[in-house]
Parts: C-alpha cells; sequence; structure tokens
C-alpha cells in the first residue's frame, strides 16, 4: 500500500508539475481574453466590446496624449453595459490614481438585450460569461480562467497558429487576409448575422442606467469621453433599425460625460475586416483622431 | 446524474438478483449491508457495466487484501477509459455534432466520415466510461465483468454483440431471449426471438422510432448469420496465433464496422425521417469528393484522425487482454508509469470540451 500511495502521489506530482508548466505558456495568442485578467490594475481604459477591442489602439493613444492606456474591451457576449463589466472595470481600475482618462465605446448592441423582458438582468447574456465568474482580473497565471473558461482544448496554449493577437496592454490585433473578396464574403456574413439578430435584441432600460453608473464611478477617477465607433454603411443601416433613436436615448449619457464624438458620420473613409471590426490601419488612424480630439478637449 | 438512468440501474440489478435467486442459481444473501453496498456500488450505479449478484455480492462478504498490481492496473484502466472519452469521444462530438445538425449542406463523403465519427464517439462514451468505472472498482479490490471487448475488430455482426456491451448483451440474452426458447426451435422461433430481444434493446435506450430501426437493422444484420448457424463461427479473437490480420480478417472487420456505423446513424439521428434522409445523401455522386466539415480546422482533423489511429493501434495490441494498458506482470513499472503520465498529459493537453457522456442519457 505504501509504495502505491508513493508512486501514486509522485505520479500526481509530475502531471500537476506539466500542467503548471503548460499553464506558463498562456500569452497572447492563446485566446482573446486571457491576458486582459493578467495585468496589474490600470490607470487610463478603452472599454466597450469586441469593437473597441481591436478598433482602438492604446500605443497611438500613448503617443498623442502622452498617457499609459489599457483596453479593457471584451465582445458583445461578455462586455455589454450592465453590473457584470461595471464589476470588472472596478476590479481592473486603480482606484488609488485621480485624473484618468476612460473612454468608452458606445452602440445600440451594447445598451440592448437578448432577454425576453429586455430590462430582466437576471438572464442577461454576460451572466454566463468568463467577466461574470471571474472575479480576480488582476492575477498573473489567472488559473480560475484558464480551468474554468478557456475555450477549446490546452495544446493551443503551446501550439497556437490564431490570427488574432492579444498584446500586452490589451490591443488585440488581428491579421485576416486582406482580399478585397474575403473582406466583402466576410462582411456580407457578418451584417446577414447582425440582421437576424435585430429579431433578439431590444433596447435595455437597465443596461442604460448601468452606461450612466459607469460614467459616474468613472468620473470620480478622471475625464470619461464617449465614442461612437465607425462600422460598414450596410451594418450602420442594421444598427439605425435596431435604434432608429439611439442619438436622442443617449443624451443623458453624454449629459453627465466629458464628451462624445461619434465617427459614425465618416463610416466609408475606414476600412473593416468583417464590416464591424477596422483594420489595423484603420484602427491606428481612429486611434490617432481619437486622441486628437481628446487632445483638444484637456 | 440521469435520475431515469439511476431507476434503470436499481431496476435491472436486483431484478436479476431476484430471477437468479428464483432460479435457484444463487443463494438469497442475509446481509443487508452487503446486498445494499451491490445494489447502489457506485462505480457501476450511474451508468453500468450491469453487474450480477453472481459475481459481485460474494466480493462484498469476502476478505480484500491490497494488492499493487491490481490496484496500478485499476488507475491504468481509468486513464485509459478517460483517453476514450476525453480525447477520441469528445474531439469526435465536435465533428459529429456539426455534421448530423446541419447534414443537408455535406457532401456523402462528408456525412459517411461523420457516421464512422459517430462510431467511434459512442465506442469512447460508452467503453471510456465502463473502463473507467471497472478501474475505479478494481482500485478498491472489487473486480467486475469486462464490458466492452474490443467490438471493432469484430469480423461479423453476431461477434460485435458478443464484444458490445457485454454486461447488457448478456442481461437480454439470460431474462429475455434464453427463457424465449434462444436459439432453440424452429426458424419461426428464431427470428421472432432475434426481432424480440433487438427491439427491445432498441427501446432500451429510449422510446424513439430512432432506436426501433436501429434494433430492427441490427436484427436484420444478425438473423442470416442466425439462421445459416455462422453465428458462432468467430467466437475466439481475430489474429489469436499473428500479430497482424489476414487480408479476410481485414475485409470482414472492415466490413462489420462499415455496417454497424449505418446502423448508428439511426441511433444518433433526431428523428426517423432524418436518419433516411441522412443515409440518402451519403449515397449519391458526393460520396467521392473531399470530405469538408465547417469549422474544424485541418489540425484539428488531422489530430482527431492521429488519437482515433492511436487508439486503434492500442487496442488492436491489447486485444487479448482485459484492456488495452493491461500490461504483462514483467513490464517494468516505470516505464508503465511514464506511460500513464504521457496518457495524462494528453488527456490535458487534447481533451476536446467537456461533452456529457451519452450513456448518461440511457
Amino acid at each position: 500500500m505504501k509504495k502505491f500511495v508513493l508512486h501514486t502521489s509522485l505520479f500526481i506530482l509530475c502531471v500537476t508539475a506539466s500542467i503548471l508548466t503548460i499553464f506558463s505558456f498562456a500569452d497572447g495568442s492563446s485566446d482573446e481574453f486571457y491576458l486582459k485578467l493578467t495585468t496589474p490594475k490600470q490607470e487610463n481604459l478603452i472599454l466597450g466590446t469586441s469593437k473597441a477591442a481591436q478598433g482602438l489602439q492604446p500605443k497611438v493613444l500613448e503617443n498623442v496624449l502622452d498617457k499609459k492606456f489599457y483596453n479593457f474591451a471584451f465582445s458583445l457576449l461578455a462586455s455589454p453595459y450592465g453590473k457584470t463589466y461595471l464589476t470588472s472595470i472596478k476590479n481592473k481600475l486603480d482606484r488609488s490614481t485621480k485624473g484618468n482618462i476612460f473612454i468608452l465605446t458606445i452602440d445600440p448592441w451594447s445598451i440592448c438585450s437578448l432577454t425576453q423582458n429586455s430590462n430582466d438582468s437576471s438572464y442577461f447574456r454576460e451572466n454566463k460569461s468568463f467577466l461574470y465568474s471571474v472575479r480576480n482580473v488582476n492575477t498573473s497565471p489567472n488559473f480560475y480562467y484558464l480551468i474554468h473558461h478557456f475555450q477549446g482544448s490546452y495544446y493551443k496554449l503551446i501550439f497556437n497558429k490564431s490570427p488574432a493577437f492579444l498584446h500586452n496592454d490589451g490591443w488585440l490585433e488581428v491579421e485576416l487576409v486582406a482580399d478585397n473578396k474575403d473582406v466583402e464574403r466576410r462582411t456580407e456574413f457578418t451584417v446577414d448575422d447582425y440582421r437576424e439578430k435585430l429579431a433578439s435584441y431590444r433596447y435595455s432600460d437597465v443596461r442604460f442606467e448601468y452606461l450612466k453608473k459607469t460614467i459616474d464611478y468613472l468620473n470620480i477617477y478622471g475625464k470619461v469621453y464617449l465614442v461612437r465607433l465607425p462600422v460598414h454603411p450596410a451594418l450602420m443601416e442594421v444598427e439605425n433599425t435596431l435604434m432608429p433613436n439611439f442619438d436622442s436615448v443617449i443624451q443623458k449619457a453624454i449629459e453627465i460625460s466629458d464628451g462624445y464624438i461619434d465617427f459614425s458620420a465618416s463610416n466609408s473613409e475606414y476600412k473593416y475586416i468583417d464590416g464591424v471590426h477596422l483594420n489595423k490601419e484603420s484602427g491606428e488612424k481612429l486611434s490617432s483622431a481619437l486622441g486628437y480630439w481628446i487632445k483638444s478637449r484637456e | 446524474m440521469n435520475n431515469g438512468l439511476r431507476k434503470k440501474q436499481f431496476l435491472e440489478v436486483p431484478l436479476s438478483y431476484s430471477i437468479d435467486v428464483y432460479k435457484r442459481k444463487f443463494k438469497p444473501t442475509r446481509d443487508i449491508v452487503s446486498f445494499f453496498a451491490f445494489v447502489s456500488f457506485f462505480p457501476q450505479l450511474v451508468a453500468g457495466p450491469i453487474e450480477r449478484a453472481t459475481n459481485l455480492l460474494p466480493q462484498f462478504s469476502a476478505k480484500r487484501t491490497f494488492e499493487y498490481n491490481n490496484a496500478f492496473d485499476g488507475v491504468k484502466q481509468i486513464l485509459w477509459g478517460l483517453f476514450k472519452k476525453v480525447v477520441i469521444a469528445d474531439n469526435c462530438a465536435l465533428i459529429v455534432n456539426q455534421v448530423f445538425d446541419n447534414y443537408t449542406n455535406y457532401s456523402g463523403s462528408t456525412l459517411l466520415l461523420g457516421a464512422f465519427f459517430f462510431a467511434f464517439q459512442i465506442y469512447g462514451d460508452f467503453s471510456g466510461y465502463s473502463d473507467i468505472a471497472i478501474g475505479t472498482a478494481r482500485l478498491f479490490g472489487f473486480e467486475l465483468k469486462q464490458n466492452f471487448a474490443y467490438p471493432y475488430f469484430s469480423r461479423d455482426i453476431a461477434e460485435f454483440w458478443r464484444r458490445w456491451h457485454i454486461s447488457l448483451s448478456t442481461w437480454f440474452r439470460d431474462y429475455l431471449y434464453i427463457p424465449l426458447g434462444g436459439s432453440r426451435g424452429g426458424s419461426w422461433v428464431k427470428t421472432r426471438n432475434t426481432f424480440v430481444i433487438f427491439l427491445i434493446s432498441g427501446l432500451w435506450h429510449g422510446a424513439n422510432w430512432t432506436f426501433i430501426v436501429w434494433g430492427i437493422f441490427n436484427a436484420l444484420l444478425f438473423l442470416p448469420l442466425l439462421l445459416t448457424k455462422r453465428n458462432r463461427k468467430n467466437l475466439d479473437v481475430v489474429a489469436t496465433q499473428s500479430m497482424f490480420p489476414n487480408f479476410r480478417d481485414v475485409i470482414s472487420m472492415a466490413s462489420t464496422f462499415v455496417l454497424t456505423s449505418l446502423g448508428w446513424i439511426f441511433f444518433r439521428a433526431e428523428s426517423l425521417p432524418k436518419a433516411f434522409s441522412y443515409l440518402n445523401n451519403i449515397f449519391t455522386r458526393s460520396l467521392f469528393s473531399k470530405p469538408y466539415v465547417f469549422g474544424i480546422g485541418e489540425t484539428q482533423a488531422l489530430l482527431i484522425i492521429i488519437f482515433i489511429s492511436v487508439l486503434i493501434i492500442t487496442e488492436w495490441f491489447g486485444r487479448r487482454k482485459l484492456h488495452a494498458l493491461h500490461f504483462d506482470k514483467k513490464q517494468n513499472v516505470f516505464i508503465q508509469w511514464i506511460v500513464c503520465f504521457t496518457i495524462a498529459i494528453i488527456i490535458f493537453l487534447f481533451g476536446g470540451k467537456q461533452q456529457d457522456f451519452i450513456y448518461f442519457q440511457f
């Protein structure tokens, strides 16, 4: 019996050590979110969904504004405005600092809900996401996330050929084939997908209240700027169908912020990888334009 | 845990005990603790194997002494079961779910491949669970009967049913088929009994026409062998005296596998019309096109094929043993632990997205 216990203990020890070693390979190429949950608390934040995660480049903003930015935007499923995202923002924010800059991207999707009753927050989509259950967003390695929420098999931690790479500043760089036909095909597919979403998404007062709560909370630590990112004109039509009164609805949020800039007027000036997300060059151009706009208001 | 399943387990085990006692094959126990421990023995509680009182009950009152080799063998069998479930079944499920849920969009070759992958998924799932249960029991010094004896190396459908889910097949054989007259009597009795047992076997899996047709399909494959008295032709392990099978065995095994896989389509399909439509779509010109599954990358597909190959090769070389990792006692213990370590790491690295045991549905 002693020999068996000794051998199995050694076996378990070796397996555990190997698993920890494999976990140590987790980096920006592992998945689209992991690294954001491993960095220390941050001062200047970029917030929103995947549009912001891919579109706003912290380094470009830093060059213009001379402040280090951190992109803490996730996805439409995980980080629409609501209690879950606000809690995560509170956990990520370095509350010992003041005079920071916060960029909140807004669009109809991020204040809409998929639930039958759009204000029934107990069934909000993000309640099933990693952001709801991962309380500690500043620990490295983040074992809880890796064990409970890492998508797919762990071999991807070692051999990943994903076109997405998450930088240390939270920017998600996506390199997809830039061939015009591919972009057109992806755009068509994505716009169709969003058109299908129209049937299930509804404006939520609760989400909008949480957007205001988020602004109120961040106002304590610095200036809050609201941004509407550009999208492909075809998708803009879908967004206008979803919330034709978007501009008037968000007025109350704009009033409590330090400014709002709407890039949707220049949708056709930017290029997208799929109609929703800006490509790298356009993201750089937009981040720079945003940076100068903020600078002009400082 | 599935309540329906537990009810079944609580039905079959005491029922076989009661019948065996009634037929005086087994003396009733007066030890109430042993009896309830037997009925609710946890490794087999969730999803079998369906253990008989004659084998398991006496083990509760017998004195058990710890043996290193037995316990280690239990660990190896658990790991192999986990490999089959987590690496084989869960990864195959990714392809199978995609293909079966969108079968109208795929070519005949992809659909056929989907059926083959389901054959491995269901084998990995069912036999994986059995291996984990038997291995766990062995850790505690209990010996459960082998439940899957490398069924995909069967040379005909009769052999397949002697090797697939043995505890259930023999349960039906002993408590249903034989009392009905078994294979004694004329052709009519044989035919009737064969259909009854396969129909009940289908219904055991669920009240759906798909399971009934799956049962009938297997009965139709089995019947010609029974009526021509060739059903007990392949009683021994394939290629008993040699390392590799001869050409005839390869053809027999391959054709049995293909037929079984076609049968599994009924088992997996959501409804009977969908099953027939799936089958119909296989046998088109697109059967000879290059298979493609949406959302599955080439690397991922290649990995799944590699692991299925590992499964086949390991089980082929272990086909004469109780389980594939049942090494000879002479084999160096250190090397055996290295093998276990490698399997554990493969399970961790390549385990598919967690899927419930299919077995739990039944």
